[in-house]
């Protein structure tokens, strides 16, 4: 179960996050959506300890990850698994070894069993034929993919997907979303997902959260978000340019 | 007036928070190393990349300060009518000074600009995030390495520059001064300057170490994309050269403090 | 062979900048000049005063290390000292640090242009980078280096008078002596901070404009334009220092 209780977070004059209070249920998927610059990906670097609140706690089951150091920080991050917005491969290092790294760190493998690892990872999504190449050489839909498989390789108990499927084309997609549901139902991962993507919302979430200038508009499932009455959800998910919606100010303004 | 003295005491401040920053920075990276924690893959990796990416550009530039040394010292010994002095001089003023300083600030240019380049890259691209996502400390696996092989690969650098810098400073003296290669190099021998050599590969490594620290401190606090790396690369050249300077004057006293009469 | 064709791409930039500067270029963007000169010189001068003051300290203290143990007297060392800061150190230490504080900030400056396209930008409204960007770069720092050359020098003799007359009792009547400074060294120092003001911002706006893709491009650039501008300062300064050894000093 992931908890967050009243997070708040500013930065410089900016309330990112205002108050927000969330609740994911063990083994169950929620789609955080919102427009650019809401503060969904400031959301979910919070738990893993990327950014701190300036108010509120973050629970993981029962363990509070607001209180831990960054050194004790080190064990739930491989339990709790982030794939970035910008996948974030390490440029120095070929697929392979990126997706081998965190089994050379964590599970002290030897080189050549973390490689066969690697690649049977890689497998999984499909990208095994570019195991040796590096990511300068790869477009930005497989580099995700990559990202996705070296997240999973210590079998998190939590995944953060933050956009996993922008940018990809529909049948990539499509795969990811299958993927993600898969882990649910499989494995029983808990996931939380920062989207843009209605389509997967539907087909995927198990739970939806709108946040809108820092705080959460909506939190229910797929079906009441799709027949709220609330203007400002309607006009997001009919995509309509005028409305009530408000649009963030830039960062640092 | 008010408006100088604000300024005064921001310069002040930003070079207390600098100090501190790179103290705080020293410090973990000693306790790290002390620990003996780090990635033998990435130090082994650092060592190959700044060995090779350097030691030309150190072997030239050291070839060209012995024969600049040369020119220099020649021009007094001649004068004075005592070319036999010019391997002392010479040599002298390579070994203990000109040669560490100018490697360093090569070395500085070429691996340290680098290093702040390539961390900070990583910096804006989120992928010190990604590490530290993956439950691996960046201290631990991107500056711990760097750190050994800057400060390593200085001093076997500046120990091989002063070779190529007696070259140098050799084979200018057979041409321009009328002193021959050999006898250039013997007077280098006889003058005994082991005392000199060693001088300049504690100052090696002192500067290896202090390029390293600046170098990784300005690469992991760039912020703001691409222009933000290259501000950073330029204020770390700036510090590490100013590091430099100051190191060899500490290093420099507290040899003659040791050492000294 | 890299080295080699950074060195003829920028002498190809070496001379467009001429032949811009020949077309009234200055003139055009004189306030981009006038404003070059102000950043450079108020980027450097700090820098300036502090590594060549501390490197006055240094080389006065290690010189009368060595003198005490050989000469019975030290009235030579000061004259000496203001003989080499004026032929070798003040311009070649000047010259690095230019190099590496200048030469850097142009890279960064124009790396940053180039990947942000405003270089692009500048080209499809019929400017010319080098006109725009590039000469007024050059003319400034080409001035700099020579006023901060001498105002480093000065600097340097002047903290190194204070360790010589602070732990040596060296008078400063007999440290602050012209009596060694020929015109030839004057001449040779001159020629070397001329020769370093123009190598340094060429092979920095070089290495600028040929940034390619972005944040590690604009790393890669700047690393390079500080190697490349340190390294030809010093290569000029063996090339300037043997031409005037022959020139001046030899036929005597």
């Amino acid at each position: 179960m992931i908890r967050f209780e009243n997070v708040s977070k500013r930065f410089g004059t900016h309330q990112v996050l205002d108050d927000v209070s969330l609740t994911v249920p063990k083994g169950r998927i929620l789609f955080i959506i919102g427009t650019s610059g809401a503060g969904k990906s400031v959301l979910v670097k919070h738990l893993v300890g990327l950014i701190r609140p300036d108010s509120g706690r973050i629970f993981l089951d029962d363990l509070e990850v607001t209180q831990l150091s960054e050194k004790a920080l080190y064990p739930v991050r491989k339990r709790c698994a982030m794939v970035f917005q910008h996948s974030t491969l390490f440029d120095s290092m070929t697929l392979a070894e990126n997706v081998a790294l965190p089994l050379l760190k964590h599970r002290k493998l030897d080189p050549e069993t973390a490689d066969a690892e690697a690649l049977r990872r890689l497998a999984q999504v499909h990208m095994e034929a570019s195991a040796r190449r590096y990511p300068a050489d790869i477009g930005d839909g497989l580099r995700k993919r990559v990202a996705i498989a070296r997240a999973l390789t210590l079998e998190p108990e939590y995944v953060i997907f933050d956009e996993p499927t922008t940018g990809l084309d529909p049948v990539a997609a499509a795969n990811v979303d299958q993927l993600i549901r898969s882990l649910s139902a499989d494995f029983g991962v808990t996931s939380i997902v920062v989207s843009h993507d209605l389509r997967s919302i539907f087909k995927v979430a198990d739970r939806v959260a709108m946040l809108y200038q820092g705080k959460v508009l909506l939190d229910g499932p797929p079906s009441a978000f799709r027949s709220t009455t609330d203007p400002v959800v309607r006009q997001f998910i009919e995509g309509r340019p005028e409305g009530p919606m408000r649009f963030p100010r830039a960062r640092g303004s | 007036m008010t408006g100088a003295f604000t300024a005064l005491g921001a310069m002040v401040l930003g070079v207390l928070e600098l100090l501190g920053g790179l103290a705080i920075l020293a410090a973990r990276i000693g306790r790290a190393v002390l620990a003996f924690q780090l990635d033998r893959r990435e130090t082994v990796r650092a060592f190959y990349n700044v060995g090779v990416k350097s030691w030309a550009i150190v072997a030239l530039t050291a070839m060209f300060t012995g024969a600049i040394m040369v020119i220099q010292a020649g021009q007094f010994v001649s004068k004075a009518q005592a070319t036999s002095f010019v391997g002392w001089a010479a040599g002298f003023a390579v070994l203990a000074e000109i040669g560490p300083v100018l490697i360093g600030l090569m070395f500085s240019g070429r691996v340290g600009a680098n290093n702040t380049a390539e961390l900070g890259t990583m910096v804006v691209t989120e992928q010190v995030d990604a590490l530290r996502a993956l439950a691996i400390d960046p201290l631990v696996y991107l500056v711990v390495p760097r750190f050994l092989a800057m400060v390593c690969m200085l001093f076997l650098l500046t120990a091989l520059g002063d070779v190529f810098a007696l070259l140098g400073g050799g084979i200018t003296s057979h041409i321009l001064i009328d002193v021959p290669f050999r006898v250039f190099i013997a007077q280098v021998v006889e003058a005994r300057l082991l005392d000199e050599y060693l001088l300049g590969l504690a100052k090696g490594s002192v500067f290896g170490a202090s390029i390293a620290v600046v170098s990784c401190y300005y690469g992991l606090g760039v912020s703001g994309g691409a222009v933000g790396v290259g501000r950073a690369v330029n204020n770390a050249v700036v510090v590490a050269a100013i590091g430099i300077f100051f190191t060899d004057l500490m290093v420099g006293l507290a040899w003659s403090q040791l050492w000294g009469s | 062979m890299g080295l080699l064709i950074a060195f003829r791409d920028a002498l190809g930039l070496f001379f467009a900048t001429w032949r811009w500067t020949f077309r009234g270029s200055l003139f055009r963007q004189r306030k981009v000049f006038l404003r070059q000169l102000h950043d450079i010189g108020n980027r450097s001068v700090l820098f300036i005063t502090v590594t060549l003051g501390v490197l006055g300290v240094i080389s006065v203290f290690q010189v009368l290390l060595q003198v005490e143990r050989i000469l019975p007297e030290f009235s030579v060392v000061g004259p000496a000292f203001i003989q080499t800061m004026v032929r070798e150190f003040a311009p070649t230490i000047t010259g690095l640090m230019i190099a590496t504080r200048v030469g850097s900030g142009i890279a960064a400056e124009l790396g940053s242009m180039v990947v942000t396209e405003q270089v692009d930008a500048l080209r499809l409204c019929n400017a010319d980078p080098v006109d725009y960007l590039v000469a007024p770069r050059f003319w400034a720092c080409v001035l700099h280096t020579v006023l901060l050359t001498v105002y480093g020098g000065v600097v340097g003799v002047c903290c190194g008078a204070v360790v010589a007359h602070e732990v040596w009792e060296i008078p400063w009547t007999s440290f602050f002596s012209l009596r060694l400074v020929e015109l030839s060294d004057a001449a040779s120092g001159l020629m070397k901070a001329t020769a370093y003001g123009m190598a340094i911002p060429i092979a920095a706006a070089q290495a600028g404009l040929e940034t390619t893709g972005g944040s590690e491009g604009v790393g890669i650039a700047t690393t390079r334009a500080v190697v490349n501008a340190s390294f030809a300062v010093v290569v000029l300064d063996f090339l300037l220092s043997g031409l005037s050894f022959l020139l001046w000093f030899q036929g005597r």
